[in-house]
C-alpha cells in the first residue's frame, strides 16, 4: 500500500489521504502528477512539494517501492 | 556586534527630523526570537511604538519606516528585503517583501537594515556608501516618476547604484502607494510608499562594498547553496513563464481570478494569456535580479496610441488586477496600465482593487459622471488610465480612491448618504487591505476559506492563514520566508530551508521551534498590533475577521459556477485556527500563550483588548 497525504485545499479536493495498491515499483513523481490530473487539479510537479513523511526532500527517482508514504503540498503560494 | 553569524547586529538609523545619523545594535536574543525582516519589524515597532500604537498616525513623523534584511539575505538564492512600519492600510504591521539589489547592498555596507524616523521638511534622499551616510537634497527629484527618477539618480550618484524610491503616488501619501525598486519591483502591501512620501524621503540609495558577515558552517552552506540553485534552476516551466501564465490558468483553470471587481472569477479569453504576451510583447525572457537562479521575470514592451510602455511580465497579479479585474483583456493595454502604475509608484494590486470598486459603483449608479468627471466602463483603457493617474495625483474622485478600498467605500457611502454596508458589500478587502488575486470560492487555488479573514497581513496573498497551523499551509510558512527573508519562488521544502538557516546562523532552529514558538510569536505580536489599530480604524474580530461579502455570493460562471464560501465553514475554521495558535474565541492571544512565547510585556495590552471587546 502506497499512501499520499494532501494538505490544505488539495486535501479538500483530492482527499486528505489517498492510498493505492501498486503492483510494481512506480515513479512517485509520475504517480503524483497522474493522480492530480485525474482529480481535476491543473498542477505540474513544479507547483507542488513532494516530501517524505518527515518533510525531507524526495530523492530523484524515488519509486513506490522505496517509501510507503509521501506528503504533497502546494509549493507556489502566491504570484 | 551580535554574537551570531549571517547578521551584523546593527541597523543604520536616520532621523529625518533632526538629520541625525547613527547606528543601533540589535541583540542576539532578539534575532533568535524574531529572526529578521518581518519578525524583527514587529519586534522593533512593538518595542518603540507599542505603548502608544493607537495614537500613532501611520503618515505622521512618529511612524517608523523599516527597511530590513534577514539572516538569509545575500546567502540564499534570490535577494529580497522587507519594508515595514505601521501600515496606513491596516494600521497593523505588514511585512512587505520586495526583490531588490538594495537588500544585498545594505548587508555589504555593514548593516542588517535601515530605520527611518521623523520627517524631513523638504524632499531628501538618503545616500549610503558603507559607513558614509548622507541625507541629500531631493528637490530636483521630487515629482519624478520611476523611469525618469532612475535616470536622474544615475547622474546624481554616478552609476547604477541600487535604490528604493517612491513615485508621485508616494509623495502624495496615497495609501495604495508602493516602495519601488528598479522600475518594476514593488513592496506594495501595507502602503509604505505613502509612509516614505510622508517623510519627504524620495529615495534610498545604497552602495555596499564590504563582505557579508561570516557564516557558521561554510561547508554545509556551500553544499546547500549548490543544491538549492540546482533545484530552483530546474523549474524550467516557471522560468519560462514566470507567474504570468496565471492570467490564463488562474482565470480559466482554477477559476479564482478577479474579473470585473470579482463579480466573476473565470474567463475564457484566449487573447488574454501569457502566450500572447510572449509572442507580441516580451522583449527579454528570462530576466532576473542579482543572484536569482530562477529568472522568472520578463520585460514587456507595448505601444498604445503611439506611446511606448515597458514593464515586467506583467506578472500574474498585475495582469489580473490591471486587466481582468477592470474588464480589460487586451494585453497591450494591460502592459501600458502596469507600466504607468510602476512609474507612478502605485501598488498594482491595491490600485486595481480600488479602481474595480469605482467602476462597479459607477455601473450600479452609486457613482455618477458628475462624481468622476468622466464616464467609467469596464475595459475602457482611456478612462481607466485617467482614473489611475487621478489616484496617484489625488485629483477629484481619485483623492477618495487614494485612501484605498476600505476607506474609499466608507467615504463614498458618507457622501452619498448611504448605509456603509451598501457600498462595503462591493469592496473586496479585509481590514483595509485589498485582496490578492487568488479567490477562495472554487477551492481550486491555494487560499483556504480563512486565508484572508484570519491573516495578520489581511488581504496579502503572499501571507495567507491556513490549517493546520503546524504545516506549510499555515501563515507561519510566510512568516519564515519574510523573516529569514527569502523569495517564495526560490523556496524549497522547509527541512532544507531550516538547514540553510542553521548553516548560516548556527542557531539550530528546529521545525518544532519554528511552528511551535518562533512563527506563533511573530503572528501573536502582529495580531495584537492589528487589533490595537488606530487612529482612524479599529477592527472587531466579530465583524472584520471575515471574507468580503462578495465571496459568499455564488460564482456566476465557469466550471465551478455556484460555488461560494460557506459562512459555517469559515466560522468553524476560524475557531479551530485561533485554538491551534492559543488565541481565545475572538482571536486575541491568551495570557498563557503570550507568556509561553516570551511576550509577557504584551499581556496587559491583550487584556485591554479583551476588555474592550467585552470578553475580558
Amino acid at each position: 500500500m502506497f499512501c499520499l497525504r494532501f494538505f490544505g485545499n488539495l486535501a479538500a479536493t483530492v482527499g486528505p489521504t489517498v492510498c493505492l495498491e501498486e503492483g510494481e515499483c512506480v515513479d512517485v513523481g509520475r504517480l503524483v502528477e497522474e493522480l492530480l490530473r485525474s482529480r481535476g487539479e491543473a498542477l505540474s510537479l513544479e507547483e507542488v512539494l513532494v516530501t517524505l513523511p518527515d518533510g525531507s526532500p524526495l530523492p530523484p527517482g524515488t519509486t513506490t517501492c522505496d517509501t510507503s508514504e509521501i506528503r504533497v503540498l502546494r509549493l507556489l503560494r502566491g504570484g | 556586534m551580535v554574537n551570531t553569524c549571517g547578521l551584523w547586529g546593527r541597523l543604520l538609523s536616520v532621523d529625518l527630523s533632526s538629520g541625525r545619523v547613527s547606528t543601533e545594535s540589535v541583540d542576539a536574543t532578539a534575532y533568535r526570537m524574531y529572526v529578521g525582516g518581518r519578525g524583527l519589524a514587529a519586534y522593533l515597532l512593538w518595542r518603540e511604538l507599542g505603548r502608544k500604537w493607537r495614537e500613532v498616525d501611520p503618515l505622521g513623523p512618529e511612524n517608523l519606516l523599516l527597511i530590513l534584511t534577514g539572516p538569509l539575505t545575500g546567502y540564499y538564492p534570490g535577494v529580497k528585503l522587507v519594508v515595514s512600519g505601521k501600515s496606513p492600510q491596516s494600521c497593523g504591521v505588514i511585512g512587505s517583501a520586495i526583490s531588490s539589489h538594495v537588500a544585498y547592498a545594505i548587508k555589504a555596507a555593514g548593516y542588517d537594515g535601515i530605520v527611518v524616523r521623523g520627517a524631513s521638511r523638504d524632499p531628501v534622499y538618503l545616500y549610503v556608501r558603507d559607513d558614509s551616510v548622507e541625507v541629500r537634497d531631493a528637490s530636483r527629484l521630487w515629482g519624478l516618476g520611476g523611469f525618469k527618477l532612475l535616470e536622474a539618480l544615475r547622474r546624481e550618484v554616478g552609476g547604477d547604484a541600487p535604490s528604493l524610491y517612491v513615485g508621485p503616488a508616494g509623495e502624495n501619501r496615497v495609501r495604495t502607494a508602493a516602495v519601488m525598486s528598479r522600475w518594476f519591483h514593488a513592496a506594495g502591501y501595507g502602503g509604505y510608499g505613502a509612509v516614505m512620501g510622508s517623510k519627504k524621503l524620495k529615495a534610498i540609495v545604497v552602495e555596499g562594498t564590504g563582505p557579508l558577515p561570516p557564516v557558521a558552517d561554510r561547508d554545509e552552506f556551500l553544499k546547500l547553496r549548490h543544491e538549492v540553485i540546482d533545484r530552483v534552476a530546474s523549474r524550467t516551466t516557471f522560468r519560462m513563464w514566470g507567474t504570468t501564465s496565471g492570467i490564463w490558468r488562474v482565470g480559466h483553470d482554477t477559476s479564482s481570478e478577479p474579473v470585473r471587481n470579482w463579480q466573476e472569477e473565470w474567463h475564457d479569453r484566449e487573447e488574454f494569456s501569457h502566450v500572447v504576451l510572449q509572442r507580441r510583447h516580451w522583449v527579454k525572457n528570462p530576466w532576473a535580479d542579482w543572484g536569482c537562479p530562477l529568472a522568472c521575470m520578463k520585460v514587456s514592451r507595448a505601444v498604445v496610441d503611439g506611446v511606448s510602455y515597458a514593464t515586467d511580465g506583467p506578472d500574474y497579479e498585475m495582469g489580473a488586477y490591471l486587466g481582468s479585474n477592470l474588464g480589460l483583456f487586451e494585453v497591450d493595454k494591460v502592459v501600458a496600465l502596469t507600466s504607468l502604475a510602476d512609474d507612478l509608484g502605485l501598488c498594482g494590486i491595491q490600485t486595481g482593487n480600488v479602481l474595480g470598486l469605482a467602476v462597479e459603483l459607477y455601473e450600479r449608479g452609486i457613482l455618477t459622471r458628475e462624481d468622476v468627471g468622466y464616464e467609467l466602463a469596464w475595459g475602457d483603457f482611456e478612462s481607466l488610465k485617467r482614473l489611475l493617474e487621478d489616484v496617484a495625483y489625488r485629483r477629484g474622485l481619485g483623492s477618495v480612491l487614494a485612501e484605498g478600498t476600505y476607506r474609499a467605500a466608507l467615504e463614498i457611502a458618507r457622501r452619498k448618504g448611504l448605509p456603509t454596508e451598501d457600498v462595503l458589500r462591493y469592496a473586496v478587502q479585509v481590514k483595509g487591505v485589498g485582496l490578492g488575486a487568488h479567490g477562495i470560492r472554487s477551492r481550486r487555488d491555494y487560499p483556504q476559506p480563512i486565508a484572508y479573514a484570519a491573516s495578520v497581513q489581511c488581504g496579502d496573498h503572499t501571507s495567507v492563514a491556513g490549517l493546520p497551523v503546524d504545516s506549510e499551509e499555515s501563515e507561519v510558512s510566510s512568516v519564515f520566508a519574510d523573516s529569514a527573508v527569502v523569495c517564495m519562488f526560490t523556496a524549497v521544502e522547509e527541512n532544507t530551508m531550516l538547514r540553510f538557516l542553521n548553516a548560516v546562523t548556527g542557531w539550530g532552529v528546529t521545525r518544532e521551534e519554528l511552528y511551535g514558538t518562533i512563527g506563533p510569536r511573530i503572528l501573536a505580536l502582529q495580531r495584537i498590533l492589528l487589533l490595537l489599530g488606530g487612529p482612524d480604524v479599529r477592527w472587531d474580530p466579530r465583524v472584520h475577521d471575515d471574507n468580503p461579502p462578495r465571496f459568499y455570493e455564488p460564482l456566476p460562471s465557469g466550471p465551478y459556477a455556484g460555488s461560494s464560501a460557506s459562512r459555517e465553514e469559515v466560522s468553524r475554521s476560524l475557531a479551530e485556527y485561533y485554538g491551534q495558535l492559543g488565541w481565545d474565541e475572538l482571536g486575541v492571544p491568551t495570557e498563557e500563550t503570550l507568556r509561553r512565547l516570551g511576550l509577557e510585556d504584551a499581556v496587559e495590552v491583550a487584556r485591554e483588548i479583551r476588555r474592550e471587546l467585552g470578553t475580558g
